[in-house]
């Protein structure tokens, strides 16, 4: 009888996780798509002790890095899909779920500071705090953080989950739920000084 | 007179119900995680933290784990099995088939440094393990990985995994086991830095069930600034979760999370908990509401069990139907019969449908 098994991990995290500290620690920020989600165990199968899960990502547009950028599989080009990995993820009878870590649903839209781990395969900077969730504003009759959205106006928001990350250092006020507009001007900004 | 015999009556219900904000962790099934033991066995690699010289390091893990053992409604242990020698027991994780121990361990090398270019770990993954290295982020602290069955949420193994190692700027995390106040410089001595014990309680906590809760003082709030201790000490908050969950000398708390919201009590939990009992009868509904046409985010259905008010929220057809009849399996056993059932009866338990 095979059992399946759930991890869990809870992090805890080094801040502030301002939006401008969080360009700087980034390889890449890009506003995307999730396509599609597989886990699979880490190198060398179970023996590796833990699950992980692979997201890609189809970029609607960079706000740092991107054409050219380190990751880019095509130097020049933008890529059309990027890889995101996650710990945790459901590996035939044994499920792995991760607190703390950034979760990405079917066809959500997201923005996401990556850190860059192998050409074209990106963490997270900063588990669940280095992604915001894409959504219509409350006021448009809309939830925002899982569902899937495809959000074209400007009332677009962009919330951050902190469930399961426990920070040191975070500051009161950090920006947790933004306009998406405001976010890429805040990450724009943050390049330009 | 009357007035006063109303604010009475309503203040007498305000102080009846429980005001609770502990949060239990839900698995990707939607049921706490929870240990079916009272507590669990810990072992500290011998490596400990470059930063403390002597034990001190080992004994502020001890200590944290005795915060936990020493809540005054519960009967937990977490009976110490001493350190660990062998530098090859410096896995995390869960391994499938071989006997996993519950191990607290410093990394002290970047994975960034430590794997080489190309292996296949830095892009699928494991390069912690391989290579005994850290490879959460510089920014990552800290993680617990708690390891439980799907079906039941029943805890079977918990590593703790702090981050010792050089950053991209090479600088590191301290690590403190000292009182004092936060340090204020770099080079200031005989402060408090990350304090461990304050850290492992919090991880701590993780690894018994609990989730962040939205107390502000309680070990299991999510935020610390650095050179903090106070977690160290249980918050009547925390307190009242472990009490909750592992009641001295009653059986384990278990309960169903994710679409069910417990709006009784008014209270931050997101899931509506239930104890095992040795009979674990489901009880009867009294009023069951279907609230018609189906829409993201609202409730579809709505069950009164006695005083209790669940709402079961919409989601695919299929998951949502799961979810009742995994909810109605779970709460017509105890946890350790629905694991033992499943082990000795494999045809009895529905697992293609419950995925």
């Amino acid at each position: 009888m095979k059992f399946a098994l759930l991890f869990l991990v809870a992090a805890t995290l080094r801040g502030p996780v301002d939006v401008a500290t969080l360009t700087r620690a980034s390889d890449a920020v890009v506003h995307a798509r999730v396509v599609r989600r597989a886990s699979a165990w880490g190198a060398g199968g179970p023996s590796s002790g833990v699950i992980y899960t692979r997201v890609t990502l189809a970029p609607i547009e960079w706000w740092k890095g991107g054409p050219g950028a380190r990751g880019a599989r095509s130097p020049g080009d933008a890529p059309h899909e990027i890889v995101v990995r996650v710990p945790g993820g459901a590996v035939g009878e044994i499920d792995q779920a991760v607190q703390g870590v950034a979760r990405f649903g079917d066809e959500e839209e997201v923005v996401v500071f990556l850190r860059r781990l192998a050409p074209g395969i990106f963490g997270v900077e900063r588990w669940a705090l280095g992604k915001f969730a894409v959504g219509a504003s409350a006021g448009a009759g809309a939830g925002v953080a899982g569902a899937p959205a495809r959000v074209a106006d400007k009332s677009a928001r962009a919330v951050r989950d902190r469930t399961g990350v426990s920070c040191v250092g975070c500051r009161a006020g950090e920006e947790d739920d933004l306009a998406l507009d405001d976010l890429r001007a805040r990450v724009r900004g943050s390049l330009r000084r | 007179m009357k007035a006063h015999a109303l604010a009475a009556a309503a203040a007498l219900a305000l102080v009846a119900l429980p005001a609770r904000a502990y949060v239990r962790t839900l698995n990707k099934g939607g049921l706490c995680v929870f240990w079916a033991t009272r507590g669990h066995s810990f072992i500290i690699d011998a490596k400990g933290t470059p930063d403390v010289a002597d034990t001190a390091a080992f004994a502020a893990v001890r200590n944290s784990f005795a915060a936990w053992a020493g809540v005054p409604g519960s009967d937990l242990s977490f009976p110490d099995q001493g350190l660990s020698l062998d530098p090859r027991d410096r896995k995390i994780g869960f391994f499938p088939g071989q006997q996993n121990v519950n191990l607290v361990l410093w990394r002290t090398a970047s994975c960034a440094s430590a794997a080489p270019p190309g292996d296949p770990c830095i892009a699928e993954g494991g390069c912690g393990n391989k290579y005994d290295c850290w490879e959460h982020g510089d920014a990552a602290i800290a993680t617990t990985i708690t390891t439980s069955n799907r079906f039941t949420g029943q805890i079977s193994d918990t590593d703790i995994e702090l981050n010792d190692s050089p950053g991209s700027d090479g600088s590191r995390f301290v690590f403190t086991a000292n009182d004092g106040p936060p340090c204020a410089g770099p080079n200031q001595t005989g402060c408090v830095r990350i304090d461990i014990q304050n850290t492992i309680t919090h991880e701590a906590g993780h690894s018994l069930g609990l989730d962040h809760t939205t107390v502000a003082d309680a070990t299991m709030y999510a935020t610390a600034p650095e050179g903090e201790t106070s977690k160290r000490a249980l918050h009547p908050d925390d307190i009242q979760g472990i009490e909750a969950i592992y009641p001295a000398g009653k059986p384990t708390a278990t309960c169903v999370g994710g679409s069910i919201t417990l709006t009784q009590t008014g209270s931050a939990n997101s899931a509506g908990c239930s104890t095992a009992s040795s009979t674990g009868a489901l009880p009867l509904l009294a009023v069951l509401t279907l609230l018609g046409r189906r829409k993201r985010g609202q409730p579809v259905l709505r069950v009164q069990l006695r005083q209790a008010l669940f709402d079961f929220t919409a989601a695919p057809r299929r998951a949502w139907r799961r979810r009742w009849r995994r909810a109605a399996l779970l709460r017509a056993a105890p946890p350790t019969a629905v694991a033992r059932a499943a082990r000795q009866s494999p045809g009895w338990w529905p697992a293609r449908g419950l995925r």
